[in-house]
């Protein structure tokens, strides 16, 4: 069902459509005017699945007032596609979401009311309108911190993990045939460990597109099984995982 | 302040039920806090939270700068396992601090089968279960909900409770508490001693109970003068003034009710004479429709929920349904919102009705006939003939609906084989009604599920006095119901007897259970509602190390002189009413309901506006 409203601005917009391609994921509806909104995901939110969190931004665009284009069909849904998925337990400093608007409005002021109607840990950074394509992802760069209680020389099992990463590393792997044991290696562009007090911390950038997509929780796995780290008290050790920032294929410019 | 739980997190299924952090939840400043109130759902967070009672009084209290009121859960059993091998005490989500830190700790009781689950998370909150062995360390348990009509079996786990509803009531007791503590003449002892003068709360350790040789009851009596010897449920007179929650907690997850939840009225004017809630809610007050329309379109720009359901016990018994309905579609078709209207009755179910919900995608409709022929319908007083439900259906199949669901009782007091037998006749007529409707859906074959429940005699009915068939009658009874149906159209599911009958030992019981709910919770039990947790066998086990014998709750026909552990409660409707009700339904004489005319019940004594009642009818 579309109002006058959107009808209105259905056609008004319809010279827009030849100079902007549509997107990819998008059911084309002439002249809605596609934009990208830039967030991030921490606190609590990270435990949230994909499916609630297309739910809770549903409710969040509705509160802030914001004009977005529904779906068509018997039970219109605000529509929402996401970039790369984000594994539960995952932060993020960088995420996007794209929707369509049916009407223009001043982009500060609507960040501004997506915030103000935002729970915490849920940031909205940016929006513009779509420049590229979420197909253009390649890679994910990610931070792993790790808090472990063992006795082990912090800057000694740096270096162990550095070594480890150079070689290839098998793991039993799920993909879409099913569970292989695999080589990590193959989807790791790049990794580096250090010690930082009494913390590991690891920066790496794995593959993130639809065919080739590493869950950063390998990496964690990988050191679980070569060291026997975080196996201890669940309270003291601890991880967590952050993604720091999308790329595209050569694995330095950043998608935006 | 919560530990770092995050491993622990990771560890359990759908983590977001224990972090907290939803947008809507309140935080406030520890400093400036002089009571702090857990609020409790015991069963799992996905239900909890779409409990309408906690998300007005959550608010209500809330609204006081002093008070801080939290939500806790029941932890589904991992979550358990993880908190009792790391020692984390139960924690409410709003701060991550452990219940025991709470000045008041408060239960809502909504089913029997969730009390091992308040047991249990006391336990885990490392809480004494018994109010008799807690010190003046200890938070107040205070109860509420539908169970507390009858909170005698779970009587001495609780300090208090509050009878009736609490939007009132509960902000009262928090200012006793915050005054008490401040000039000095706080104890736990006097606090609620002073709690029971206030209007619409019970004390039970204040009352002395003694027993008959053959068990039934001989006595109730107040301890001290000043103690009420019954207590006056509270009710709210005029809901257009009632608080209101213009603000919820957005649940990141899904829950059972993921929507609004329009209160329309509260009360029910039908009085069927098995329903609990029809008569322990009376009287019935409206909203104004204009009143209904803007708290939903606040609570749709606060939330972004694109469902609104209207919900009260009978919708279409709403004196201003149709203006209501024009009201809201003006706004929320644009809005784009599903309007939703959950039980409907047959006798109210017009073509009419049927458009404006039409944008609901169910293609199943459901009605509640509740028994097989007219006589037994006649005699529980649901005035509803099949005539109704046939044009009921009649208007749904020929809109295009193709499925019906049809729920019953079996084993009400009076049924004989012919009423079972009505069950299967009366889903039959109803496929035949698909086949005579001549603009039908052809395109999709029709099905008619009958849904059977065990009936449960329940406090405050004019059936608490019957007895509950024995669970192998009510097995005869489903499995005689099943041969008769024969059509594969027909769809057949019942309740589980063994269920339906623990429900019915705490329905009815009094004191005397708590042993055997501590034996439960000694037992581990829990998750009772849960057909994977629920297990009758160890049910018969507690009652014998008890000595408990379940028929004397369950399957005893009670004196109609007999003192009912319940007595001590006035939910505003008469014994006697109860008892004119129980003697015609003997004689299967229907009784009118309150917008035809007052039947006298005595609710009317505790006031309220917008009710049908004769003293205070003000329309
Ligand atoms: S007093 Fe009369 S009108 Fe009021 S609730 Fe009772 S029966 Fe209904």
């Amino acid at each position: 069902m579309v109002s006058e409203n959107q009808k209105q601005m259905i056609n008004s917009n319809t010279d827009k459509k030849n100079k902007r391609p549509e997107p990819k994921n998008m059911n084309a509806v002439s002249g809605a005017m596609p934009v990208r909104i830039k967030f991030s995901k921490n606190g609590d939110l990270i435990y949230i699945s994909h499916l609630d969190l297309n739910r809770t931004m549903q409710r969040i665009i509705i509160r802030a007032g914001i004009p977005i284009w529904y779906s068509e069909g018997f039970n219109p849904q605000p529509k929402l596609v996401f970039s790369s998925p984000l594994s539960i337990g995952c932060a993020s400093d960088c995420e996007y979401m794209d929707i369509k608007l049916v009407k223009e409005i001043d982009f500060q002021e609507a960040l501004k009311r997506l915030n103000e109607c935002a729970p915490e840990g849920l940031v909205f950074h940016e929006m513009y309108a779509q420049k590229s394509k979420f197909t253009e992802i390649a890679f994910a760069e990610y931070e792993i911190v790790i808090s472990d209680s063992g006795d082990s020389e912090k800057s000694e099992l740096a270096q162990k993990i550095n070594e480890l990463f150079s070689k290839p590393v098998y793991l039993m792997k799920r993909s879409k045939s099913g569970e292989n044991e695999t080589d990590i290696c193959r989807f790791i562009n790049r990794i580096s460990a250090v010690s930082e007090e009494n913390l590991i911390k690891i920066s790496c950038v794995l593959c993130a597109d639809s065919a080739n997509y590493l869950n950063p929780e390998y990496i964690v796995t990988a050191l679980k099984n070569k060291f026997g780290i975080l196996h201890g008290d669940i309270i003291k050790e601890w991880y967590t995982i952050t993604r720091k920032n999308l790329l595209k294929s050569d694995g330095e410019t950043s998608f935006i | 302040m919560r530990d770092n739980i995050s491993g622990i997190l990771k560890s359990v299924q759908k983590p977001a039920r224990y972090t907290g952090g939803e947008f809507g939840q309140i935080v406030k400043d520890k400093a400036k806090i002089k009571a702090r109130f857990a609020f409790c759902f015991p069963d799992t967070y996905e239900i909890g939270m779409s409990n309408l009672g906690i998300r007005i009084l959550y608010g209500v209290l809330n609204q006081a700068e002093d008070i801080w009121c939290e939500r806790a859960y029941m932890p589904w059993v991992d979550m358990e396992e993880q908190l009792v091998k790391n020692k984390i005490p139960l924690f409410a989500h709003e701060s991550g601090d452990s219940l025991r830190d709470f000045d008041f700790v408060g239960f809502t009781l909504q089913y029997e089968l969730c009390y091992t689950n308040v047991l249990k998370m006391l336990e885990l909150a490392g809480i004494p279960l018994f109010s008799a062995e807690r010190g003046e360390d200890m938070p107040i348990i205070i109860g509420g909900g539908p169970c507390s009509y009858n909170a005698e079996p779970i009587a001495d786990f609780f300090d208090i409770f509050s009878i009736g509803e609490g939007e009132e009531a509960l902000p009262e007791l928090m200012r006793l508490y915050i005054s008490m503590k401040e000039n000095g003449t706080y104890s736990k002892a006097s606090f609620l001693r002073e709690a029971s003068h206030l209007e619409g709360f019970y004390v039970p350790s204040l009352y002395d109970v003694a027993y008959n040789n053959d068990g039934t009851i001989a006595y109730y009596k107040p301890k001290f003068d000043d103690v009420p010897a019954k207590i006056k449920k509270r009710i709210i007179s005029d809901m257009d003034k009632a608080y209101f929650p213009e603000k919820l907690v957005m649940p990141y997850i899904e829950t059972v009710h993921d929507r609004i939840m329009l209160e329309v009225y509260r009360g029910c004017i039908r009085g069927c004479r098995f329903c609990q809630a029809g008569m322990v809610y009376r009287p019935v007050r409206e909203k104004s429709p204009d009143v209904l329309s803007n708290q939903a379109k606040v609570l749709y720009e606060n939330t972004g929920y694109n469902e609104i359901s209207l919900s009260s016990l009978s919708i279409s018994d709403y004196s201003c349904l149709t203006e209501l309905t024009d009201n809201l579609l003006s706004w929320t078709d644009e809005a784009k919102i599903n309007l939703s209207l959950p039980s409907l009755r047959a006798d109210s179910f017009t073509k009419e009705l049927m458009d404006k919900i039409s944008t609901v995608r169910t293609t199943s409709l459901t009605f509640a006939p509740e028994a097989g022929t007219q006589r037994l319908r006649d005699a529980i007083n649901k005035n509803v003939t099949e005539e109704d439900l046939l044009n009921a259906v009649r208007v749904a199949f020929s809109a295009g609906k193709n499925q019906v669901k049809l729920y019953f009782m079996n084993g009400l007091p009076t049924e004989t084989d012919e009423d079972i037998e009505g069950i299967a006749l009366t889903a039959k007529h109803v496929i035949d009604e698909f086949y005579r409707t001549p603009d039908r859906n052809k395109s999709k074959p029709v099905s008619v599920t009958v849904s059977v429940a065990c009936f449960i005699p329940k406090p405050f009915t004019p059936f608490q006095w019957e007895p509950q068939c024995s669970m192998e009658e009510l097995e005869v009874k489903q499995k005689h119901l099943n041969e008769k149906i024969t059509d594969r159209k027909i769809k057949h599911n019942y309740h589980d007897a063994k269920v339906s009958r623990i429900e019915a030992v705490f329905a009815r019981g009094d004191r005397r259970l708590s042993v055997a709910l501590a034996e439960a919770n000694r037992r581990d039990m829990k998750f009772d509602s849960w057909d994977e947790f629920f297990n009758y066998d160890k049910w018969l086990e507690v009652f014998s190390e008890c000595g408990i014998d379940p028929a004397f709750y369950a399957n005893r026909e009670i004196g109609e002189d007999e003192i009912l552990p319940w007595d001590i409660i006035d939910c505003g409707v008469t014994k006697e009413f109860l008892l004119r009700e129980r003697h015609k339904s003997r004689e299967s004489k229907t009784t009118c309901n309150c917008k035809e005319g007052c039947s006298a019940c005595g609710a009317n004594n505790l006031g309220g506006n917008f009710t049908w009642c004769p003293k205070t009818k003000n329309k």
